[in-house]
């Protein structure tokens, strides 16, 4: 069963937001602070904190998720664009690509379908133009 | 482990079968097998790898396929899309690619084949195959100790020949021509560890 | 563990080099280059040219073989190729076809 944590702060975390199971909010929900999703929310989500989906969430969205971390222990279907750690816990679900970041973690049990982008280099011998393939 | 491919060493070409491998040198044609291949840190990867399970922690350019598991860890870096029923990726796995859980990877082989499996830990492992069909004996082998002793073995496959169908589809043994011979799977590892 | 090892159930199509040693359980087509020893066991087939240190051959090896030390080719062993080797041993049932040369 997934665990909805408390996300971890980041820099600021000043203030915690949380809208509870039985929430609902339609309009796009912005800030600084950290933010933990039981409910619903129908509109763009985009806060410069941490961002919890819980099981049981519901977000509904064209635009991209935005936040510095993101959690995930329910179902997303949206994109999600994070400076920091992406981490879809055991039991949840994204169906959406991810942006912003390469640091995505997966976790055993969790479901996702989507295109990660990590910014990186492969190592010089698996670029070089010189490979070729022989059959 | 019945293969293991050091760091030292460089394949142009395929590699293909039933077994495992644990892989630590730099390949530039694909891998597919029906076992649990293992990426090491130092493994160079550099077309697509098809396999029962895979464990990466070194470099693939290449799409991933699994029909049961996938796990990157700390250290993998993958230009590629990674499909598998179950993936899991670890903090510090690099990925630029389409990643998707939930469906069978286009299959090694079906666990259909497996007939003998279990190399039930034989300790001479070769252990005397029947020759009939059965060929490729799951595992053996220990150790490199091996080296000198070569035991004699009755398999009468030879030659395997590898259709090199890229599909992943491809049956992995495609031992095709003839002898019966279906493949066996060797103790088909379904679990990751 | 040093060297590559190449299991019974697997087969490598193509190029294979390596800096250490390398025992074949399984199949290898195409050429096999190792900077030392080469083992062929019972079982295992070796359609290529192969060079290498010292080799020992209980499978078999279509190709020609190149060796900076010694061809051991034991019971049940097949080569059919040429071999250059600083010395050869072939065992009483073990079938060679090929030239010997071993002016290294």
């Amino acid at each position: 069963m997934a665990k909805l944590e408390r996300p971890r702060s980041s820099t600021q975390s000043s203030d915690e937001s949380r809208i509870d199971a039985t929430a609902t909010v339609r309009g796009r929900v912005r800030g600084d602070g950290d933010l933990v999703v039981l409910g619903t929310v129908e509109g763009d989500i985009s806060i410069g904190g941490s961002l919890t989906v819980g099981e049981g969430a519901r977000i509904v969205t064209k635009g991209p998720v935005e936040a510095d971390e993101i959690e995930i222990a329910g179902a997303l279907e949206a994109e999600v664009s994070a400076k920091g750690r992406v981490r879809i816990l055991r039991g949840g679900k994204l169906r959406g690509n991810v942006t912003g970041t390469g640091n995505f973690v997966l976790e055993e049990g969790a479901d996702f379908a989507g295109h990660l982008a990590a910014d990186f280099a492969l190592p010089p011998e698996l670029t070089a133009e010189s490979e070729k393939r022989r059959r | 482990m019945s293969t293991s491919i050091d760091k030292s060493t460089f394949l142009r070409g395929r590699l293909r079968g039933d077994g495992d491998i644990v892989f630590a040198g730099r390949i530039e044609g694909d891998i597919t097998i029906s076992g649990e291949l293992t990426i090491e840190a130092s493994g160079l990867v550099g077309a697509s790898v098809n396999a029962t399970t895979v464990i990466a922690r070194g470099a693939v350019r290449g799409d991933i396929t699994a029909t049961d598991s996938i796990t990157l860890e700390n250290g993998a870096r993958v230009v590629g899309n990674v499909r598998a029923p179950r993936i899991t990726i670890e903090e510090g796995a690099l990925v630029r690619g389409h990643v998707e859980t939930g469906h069978a990877g286009s299959a090694t082989k079906s666990s259909a084949r497996t007939a003998v499996a279990s190399a039930a830990s034989a300790a001479p492992a070769r252990a005397a195959m029947p020759v009939r069909a059965a060929a490729p004996a799951p595992v053996v082998h220990a150790a490199p100790a091996a080296k000198a002793a070569p035991k004699p073995v009755q398999v009468p496959v030879p030659v395997p020949v590898m259709v090199p169908a890229k599909k992943a589809a491809a049956k992995v043994v495609g031992r095709a021509p003839a002898p019966v011979v279906p493949v066996l799977k060797k103790g088909a590892k379904a679990k990751r560890r | 563990m040093a060297g590559t090892i190449i299991g019974e159930g697997i087969t490598i199509e193509g190029e294979l080099s390596s800096d250490e040693d390398v025992v074949v359980r399984g199949h290898v087509r195409g050429k096999l280059i190792a900077k030392e020893g080469v083992v062929v066991e019972a079982g295992a087939t070796v359609e290529a040219d192969v060079s290498g240190g010292t080799m020992t051959v209980a499978g078999s090896i279509t190709g020609n073989v190149n060796s900076t030390d010694r061809v051991d080719l034991q019971s049940g062993a097949k080569l059919v190729g040429n071999v250059k080797a600083a010395r050869i041993t072939i065992a009483d049932g073990a079938q060679f076809k090929g030239s010997v040369d071993m002016d290294v």
